[in-house]
């Protein structure tokens, strides 16, 4: 959705919202990681076997222009008053796959993503030499309370 | 989608249930998808309408629909640009990962 489209949306959600009802703008953050920018870094990636999780590489993001968009189209809405910011956090988001197979095919879902080969490789030796873990993916999601 | 667990710690939920009065409300939800945020939030709202643009979602997403919840949610193809609903129909809606 284009930047124009979703302030369209958020006023369109005001209009079907009660006076003081809530919207809950829940997506992937891609604000700061440790003072730094979240860019391309959209999640963590780990293998998990019995209790104990390694760490193996990031997956990459191709664009973050619809996030960014998002933000600027929050902002707008409550620059001219629409809604007002009742709270603002991060959460953690994990998916588990059982292979490669089943964490390429959910990718496959988000255009952008992908993961590079040092991480698919490492990943592979993983699950031979540890077979019967899962692939953990850990993404950080901002929740905005925006209230009419 | 299959050999997938998607937030089996609920946490995403949980967050919601304690910064929104889900509990007995009538929600809205925009970009629903296959129904996996709708079914949880279905087990504590009064009734959910739930939207998303992709038709094989909403159809995946009626086919997951548990019996004991089909009386309280509503899945339709639409998105939030253009909102099928008269002014003031809910207390709470819920943009999740759509904006």
């Amino acid at each position: 959705m284009a930047h124009e489209g979703m302030v369209h949306a958020l006023h369109e959600i005001h209009r079907v919202l009660i006076p003081g009802g809530l919207l809950a703008d829940l997506r992937p953050d891609r604000r700061l990681e440790g003072g730094k920018r979240r860019r391309d870094v959209l999640a963590r990636i780990s293998y998990r076997r019995g209790g104990r999780e390694i760490p193996v590489g990031v997956l990459e993001e191709g664009s973050f222009a619809d996030d960014e968009a998002a933000d600027r189209a929050v902002r707008r809405v409550l620059r001219e008053g629409t809604f007002t910011l009742d709270s603002t956090e991060t959460l953690p988001f994990r998916l588990y796959f059982r292979d490669l197979e089943s964490a390429e095919d959910y990718l496959e879902t988000r255009e952008t993503a992908k993961v590079d080969a040092p991480t698919r490789r490492l990943l592979n030796l993983l699950m031979r030499r540890r077979p019967g873990g899962e692939i953990v993916l850990l993404e950080t999601l901002r929740l905005n309370i925006l209230r009419k | 989608m299959k050999g997938v667990r998607r937030d089996p710690e609920h946490i995403e939920v949980r967050t919601l249930l304690r910064r929104l009065p889900l509990a007995g409300s009538r929600v809205l939800e925009i970009g629903c998808g296959d129904g996996r945020l709708t079914r949880r939030i279905a087990s504590v709202a009064r009734a959910v309408e739930a939207l998303d643009p992709d038709t094989e979602g909403i159809a995946r997403a009626r086919r997951l629909l548990p019996a004991r919840l089909a009386r309280k949610v509503r899945f339709r193809v639409g998105s939030g640009e253009r909102l099928p609903f008269g002014g003031g129909s809910f207390p709470v809606a819920i943009t999740s990962w759509s904006l």
